[in-house]
């Protein structure tokens, strides 16, 4: 199958704001796709759209050529990381066994597999060892990077990412793209970011989201509509990366 | 101090006070993590519309008030989705509601209604056998459910969205806790009164809550704190001739206090 998500025609309001017009678009198998644009500007409306949570006023959307509320399986979700309330009484085996949910049915208890599958997710993360320690006392790039491991332990298809790196140190961002891209070898990656930064150098695929959908394809031309768009201050975005700087990343 | 168990009433205060802790302190954690407190408060005062209809139709106002404490639930947890208007109007909307039915109903009763403020403000020591019995199913209601959707409730309550990205029936399960709220409440109503439920909601696992942080661990320390304040407001409501309900919410929130001095 190439089509893993399809978008076709889709409109999305709350209430009378309009927050999507006649969205299109379409991630193909094992891409490294990145949506970007503005706060506010629909991104995760579209997130919510491709997991079922919403669903459109108008128009189609497909999930591995299912309908999003059919679709669980195939996908592992990392929230933002701010919705949470860290004082809540529970470990990191607990919370990344929730990855476990879409294999299990009501009433049927976690056995040793899924503790398995959980160990080696945290593994990945580099997060072997804290398993027993409450999810209240970790760092805030720990514990994005405990919300990672829960959507790897779902052992998914699709592995959907909103805003993983918001209080990633620096040390892990690089740890962080190259992970992605070893996953990236078997499952397809969408990430939601308004951190252009990290776009530039890793993903192979963009698409711009602000209300309507800016452009799709791959991310050189991307990066220019993306200031079109923004009306040029791509600056304000990102302190770290000013906009010449971007563009100098052309050649990959 | 022996001598107290002589006693009948005595013997029942203590086996429901016990009861009543195995309600609290399964629910009431649940109410403290997720935060759903007032909402409780309002599924509590909603119940006492069920009480009235039982005063009304000459029941044992505790059955009338297991359905009315149900429905209350379920109409919280939906009317909010339903019609737009907040999880907090809900509230107060189902909580005066209930009351005032509650009211009206007693009002159409013929005579006095002897035992209205023991539903209201508690009276332990007078917990017939027949009542003792109800709460024995009810907590094993409550700790069958928990046991069985333990992952499932822990889930929803630490995150949702995920919940129901994983594809549980979140609004389902989210109905069935507030069910068992709501049976929780009929368990203590006797106890310390509508008014003061709240305060065995969330007092007991607020005290457990300083000594431990896993889910389940805070459900057994709950139970066992709120049996031994429970009990201890019990004697001292005795010994000094106090309303028992409120003085047993006393000690719980001294010991808090204190407690919340001690392990800052």
């Amino acid at each position: 199958m190439k089509k893993v998500i399809e978008l076709k025609g889709v409109y999305f309001s709350y209430g009378d704001t309009l927050v999507l017009e006649n969205a299109n678009f379409v991630v193909e198998n094992k891409d490294f796709f990145a949506l970007i644009g503005p706060n506010g500007g629909g991104k995760t409306t579209v997130l919510k759209l491709i997991l079922g949570l919403i669903k459109p006023q108008r128009g189609k959307i497909q999930v591995m050529g299912k309908r999003p509320e059919n679709a669980h399986k195939f996908i592992g979700y990392v929230p933002q990381i701010i919705k949470f309330d860290f004082d809540f009484p529970i470990s990191v085996m607990e919370v990344v066994l929730m990855g476990r949910l879409v294999k299990k049915g009501l009433i049927q208890r976690y056995d040793k597999k899924d503790r398995d599958v959980c160990r080696d997710a945290l593994e990945k993360v580099g997060m072997k060892d804290f398993e027993d320690r409450l999810i209240g006392n970790l760092s805030g790039g720990q514990r994005q990077r405990i919300l990672l491991a829960r959507a790897l332990a779902a052992e998914p298809k699709i592995l959907l990412l909103d805003e993983p790196l918001s209080s990633i140190d620096s040390t892990w961002q690089n740890r962080f793209y190259k992970l992605m891209d070893e996953i990236n070898n078997e499952k397809t990656i969408l990430l939601v970011t308004h951190d252009i930064s990290a776009v530039s150098t890793y993903v192979d695929k963009i698409a711009c989201v602000n209300r309507k959908l800016f452009y799709q394809g791959t991310k050189k031309e991307g990066m220019e509509k993306l200031s079109e768009m923004y009306k040029c201050p791509v600056e304000i975005l990102t302190h770290k990366v000013p906009h010449r700087h971007l563009k100098e990343h052309k050649h990959d | 101090m022996i001598d107290l168990l002589q006693y009948d009433f005595m013997r029942n205060a203590f086996i429901s006070a016990v009861l009543v802790s195995i309600a609290c302190g399964i629910v009431g954690t649940f109410v403290v993590v997720k935060k759903i407190v007032s909402l409780s408060g309002g599924i509590a005062h909603a119940a006492f519309g069920g009480i009235g209809l039982g005063y009304f139709l000459g029941f044992d106002p505790i059955l009338t008030a297991i359905p009315f404490s149900l429905l209350s639930a379920i109409g919280i947890g939906t009317l909010n989705k339903k019609i737009r208007i907040s999880e907090d109007s809900a509230i107060g909307l189902f909580w005066s509601f209930g009351m005032a039915l509650g009211i009206i109903f007693i009002g159409l009763s013929p005579g006095y209604a002897p035992n209205l403020f023991s539903y209201l403000f508690g009276s332990i020591l007078t917990v017939p056998v027949s009542e003792i019995l109800i709460m024995v199913m009810l907590d094993i209601i409550i700790i069958a459910c928990v046991l069985f959707f333990y992952k499932e409730f822990m889930a929803i309550s630490f995150d949702e969205e995920f919940a129901e990205v994983a594809g549980l029936p979140t609004k389902k399960l989210n109905l069935l806790l507030l069910c068992l709220v709501g049976l929780s409440i009929i368990v203590m109503v006797r106890v310390v009164g509508i008014i003061l439920i709240i305060a065995l909601l969330t007092v007991p696992t607020l005290i457990a809550k300083k000594f431990t942080q896993r889910l389940s661990k805070l459900m057994i320390l709950s139970t066992i704190t709120a049996s031994i304040f429970t009990i201890c407001g019990l004697i001292i409501s005795y010994l000094f001739d106090l309303a028992s309900g409120a003085t047993i919410v006393l000690v719980l929130v001294v010991v808090f206090g204190i407690v919340s001095v001690v392990r800052r």
